[in-house]
C-alpha cells in the first residue's frame, strides 16, 4: 500500500490539482490565477516548479518548461525561440546613443552606434531567419509522420501557433521600425532598408512552411474521406452478401483505372491463297495429323461403342459440303475414267455458289495428297494430281489456278500435253 | 533491355508503374520527354498514359471513345468483381490493424511481426482477417496471415522491402485498387457514416 503521507505523493497530488493552470501557464509564459488554485498550486511555488510574477499571476520556471521540451523533443517539435524583446530593448538604447552622439558631433560615438544598431539588426534578422530555417526543416521532414491522430492533431496546433508567433514578431519589429527614432536617422533607415530585404527570405520561409502544412493537411483530409469510403463500401457489403454494383459497371470506362489493358487476346486467320509455299506446308502439317489422328494399324477393327443403348438418341453427322462434292467428285472421275479439270466440274455442276473457287481448289489439293487412307486404300492408288500454278506477285510465290485429277491408269503426260500449262506433278 | 522496351512491355501488360516495383521507369516517367515520346508511340495503338488519383504512380489506358472501349471497361470490371469482397475485406483489416483512421497509401511499410503481434491480440481482428475470402482455408492465425500476405505479393499490392526482417512496402497498385473501390462507392452512392453515426452506434451496442 502506498503511503499517502508520502512527501512525493503529496506532490503528484498538487501537479494533478494544478495541471490546467500549468498547461496554460506553460502556453502562454504567464497565466492569472484564482484565489483557489493559488492554494493549490503555492506548494508548487516552493518546490521551484512556477513563479509568481505579481499578484495572481504564475509562470512555469525554465527547469519545468525545459522539461516540457525534452519531452516535445521525442516528438521532433521542441519550441523555437522567435524572442525579440532583449535585442530591440538594446538597439533602442543604442539609438538614444547615437542621438547623443549626433547632438555632440562626436563621429566615433556616431560610427561606434551605428556597428552596434547594425549588428542588433543583424541579430533580430538571425533569429527571425534561423527560426524559419529550424522550423522549415521540421516540417517538411517530420510533420504529419505520428501515427496517433491525437499527437497529429497537437502537432499541427503547435505549427500554427508557432508559425503565428514568427508572423507576429516580424510584424512587430516592422512596427517598431518605423517609430521616429527609427526613420529620423538616413543611416539607421537605410540598415533598416537592408534588413528588410533580406527579410524577404524570411517572409518565402513562412510560405514555405504554411504551404507544408496546407498540402499536408489536404492530404490528410484526402485519405480520411477515401478511407470512410471504402469502409462504408466494406459495410455494405457485409449487410448485402449478394449485391451487385450495377450502376458502376455501366459507366466503369468513366474511371481511368478500369481502361487498363488486361491479357492481350490475338487472333489469326490463315490466309491460304497467299503462298503456294505456305498451302504446300499446310498440308504438310494437314497429313500430319491425319497419320497421328485418324490412320489405325491394319487388322484392328473398331468395335461397337459399349456405351450405345437402346435408349440412345440417333443423331445426324452433317457432312460438310466439301466432302460431298469431293465424293461426288470421284465418282465423275471413275466412271467417266479421264482426267478431270476440278474447276471446270465445279463450273459445270453450279456449285460455284456453295463454295468459293479457291477454298474448292484448296480442298481438292489437299484430299488427293497421295499417302491419305480413304477407307482402307491409299489415294495415291486409285488417283493421281496435278497442280496448275502461276506466279501471283513476281518473287517465288504462286497461286493454285487448277488442279487436274485423273485415275491412275491413265498417265499424266496426256493431260498436260493436252493443256499446255505449268504442271507441278 | 533497352529501357524504351521495358516501359513499352510493362504498360502493354497492364502493369502499374510505382518508385516501389519500377524505380527505373517511374524515374523516366517523370521526365517529360520520355512521356511524350511514350504517349505519341501509345497513340498508335490508341492508348495512353495516365496516372493514378495522386500522381504516385502511372499506366497505360485506352484512349478511344468506341465501343470497344466499353466493352473493355465492362471485362476489367468483371474482373475486379471478382476480388470486390477480397480487397475490401484486407483493406479494413490492415486500417483496424494499424489503428488508423486514414486510408493506407503507396510507399507505407507493414512490418510483418507488428501485424502478427495486433491479430494475436484481438479476437475481433482475427475475425475480420477470417473473414476475408480465401483467407479461412487455414486452420492456424499465422497460416491465415502468411496466406494474406503472399497473395497481396503475387499481385503486387505489396513488395518486399526487407525479406529477413519480414518488411513490406505497399505499391502503387494498392492505389489502382482503392480508386476502384472508391469509385463504386460513389457511382452507387454507398452512405458513408460520420464519426458521430459511428460513436452512436457503438454507444447503442454497449
Amino acid at each position: 500500500m502506498t503511503d499517502r503521507n508520502d512527501p512525493v505523493v503529496h506532490v503528484i497530488e498538487q501537479l494533478y490539482a494544478a495541471r490546467f493552470a500549468l498547461a496554460d501557464a506553460y502556453r502562454h509564459k504567464e497565466v492569472e490565477i484564482t484565489s483557489e488554485n493559488e492554494a493549490k498550486i503555492l506548494p508548487l511555488l516552493q518546490n521551484h516548479l512556477m513563479a509568481r510574477t505579481q499578484a495572481h499571476h504564475v509562470r512555469v520556471v525554465t527547469d519545468l518548461k525545459r522539461l516540457f521540451d525534452l519531452a516535445l523533443r521525442k516528438q521532433g517539435i521542441i519550441a523555437v525561440s522567435t524572442e525579440l524583446g532583449a535585442e530591440m530593448d538594446a538597439m533602442d538604447i543604442e539609438l538614444v546613443q547615437l542621438q547623443a552622439h549626433e547632438h555632440c558631433d562626436n563621429f566615433d560615438g556616431v560610427e561606434h552606434s551605428l556597428g552596434e544598431i547594425r549588428d542588433r539588426l543583424y541579430a533580430i534578422y538571425d533569429v527571425l531567419n534561423i527560426s524559419a530555417i529550424q522550423m522549415q526543416q521540421r516540417v517538411s521532414f517530420g510533420f504529419g509522420v505520428a501515427e496517433n491522430p491525437a499527437i497529429r492533431q497537437r502537432e499541427n496546433e503547435y505549427y500554427l501557433k508557432e508559425i503565428d508567433r514568427l508572423i507576429e514578431s516580424f510584424q512587430q519589429i516592422r512596427r517598431s521600425f518605423e517609430r521616429e527614432a527609427y526613420t529620423q536617422s538616413s543611416a539607421v533607415r537605410g540598415l533598416v532598408s537592408n534588413i528588410d530585404v533580406k527579410c524577404l527570405s524570411v517572409i518565402d520561409r513562412i510560405r514555405s512552411i504554411q504551404d507544408v502544412i496546407r498540402e499536408h493537411i489536404f492530404k490528410q483530409r484526402y485519405l480520411e474521406e477515401r478511407g470512410l469510403k471504402i469502409r462504408a463500401l466494406g459495410r455494405y457489403l457485409r449487410d448485402r452478401p449478394t449485391w451487385r454494383p450495377e450502376a458502376a459497371e455501366v459507366c466503369a470506362e468513366q474511371q481511368a483505372s478500369f481502361l487498363r489493358p488486361a491479357a492481350l487476346t490475338v487472333f489469326a486467320f490463315p490466309e491460304l491463297n497467299c503462298s503456294l509455299r505456305l498451302q504446300a506446308a499446310l498440308s504438310a502439317i494437314v497429313l500430319q495429323l491425319q497419320r497421328q489422328l485418324k490412320v489405325r494399324p491394319e487388322g484392328i477393327e473398331r468395335q461397337s461403342s459399349v456405351i450405345e443403348t437402346v435408349s440412345q438418341e440417333a443423331r445426324d453427322t452433317v457432312i460438310p459440303i466439301c466432302e460431298k462434292l469431293m465424293h461426288a467428285f470421284l465418282r465423275y472421275i471413275l466412271t467417266n475414267r479421264g482426267g478431270v479439270s476440278a474447276l471446270k466440274w465445279l463450273q459445270d455442276t453450279d456449285n460455284l455458289q456453295s463454295v468459293s473457287k479457291d477454298y474448292w481448289l484448296y480442298y481438292v489439293m489437299c484430299y488427293v495428297e497421295p499417302n491419305r487412307f480413304l477407307g482402307r486404300r491409299r489415294i495415291g492408288d486409285i488417283i493421281s494430281a496435278q497442280l496448275v500454278t502461276s506466279s501471283c506477285d513476281g518473287f517465288d510465290n504462286r497461286r493454285l489456278e487448277d488442279v487436274f485429277v485423273h485415275p491412275v491408269s491413265i498417265g499424266s503426260k496426256n493431260i498436260a500435253s493436252e493443256q499446255g500449262t505449268n504442271v507441278l506433278a | 533491355m533497352k529501357l524504351f522496351t521495358k516501359l513499352a512491355r510493362t504498360l502493354l501488360a497492364g502493369g502499374v508503374i510505382c518508385p516501389w516495383t519500377h524505380k527505373e521507369l517511374f524515374e523516366a516517367l517523370q521526365d517529360d520527354a520520355w512521356r511524350t515520346k511514350m504517349n505519341l508511340w501509345l497513340a498508335e495503338i490508341e492508348l495512353k498514359l495516365a496516372e493514378s488519383s495522386s500522381g504516385q504512380s502511372w499506366f497505360a489506358v485506352s484512349d478511344t471513345d468506341d465501343a470497344s472501349t466499353k466493352t473493355w471497361a465492362r471485362a476489367l470490371f468483371a474482373e475486379v468483381m471478382k476480388d470486390l469482397r477480397f480487397h475490401v475485406g484486407w483493406l479494413e483489416l490492415m486500417m483496424n490493424t494499424m489503428r488508423r483512421d486514414i486510408a493506407l497509401s503507396p510507399g507505407e511499410t507493414l512490418r510483418y511481426a507488428d501485424l502478427l503481434s495486433a491479430l494475436n491480440d484481438n479476437a475481433s481482428l482475427q475475425a475480420e482477417l477470417q473473414a476475408i475470402p480465401g483467407v479461412a482455408k487455414e486452420a492456424k492465425l499465422q497460416a491465415q496471415l502468411d496466406r494474406l500476405i503472399q497473395r497481396l505479393t503475387k499481385e503486387g499490392i505489396l513488395v518486399e522491402a526487407n525479406v529477413q526482417s519480414q518488411i513490406y512496402v505497399f505499391s502503387g497498385k494498392l492505389e489502382v485498387i482503392q480508386d476502384y473501390l472508391v469509385f463504386i462507392q460513389e457511382t452507387e452512392r454507398v452512405p458513408i457514416e460520420t464519426a458521430n453515426e459511428l460513436i452512436e452506434e457503438q454507444g447503442m451496442l454497449l
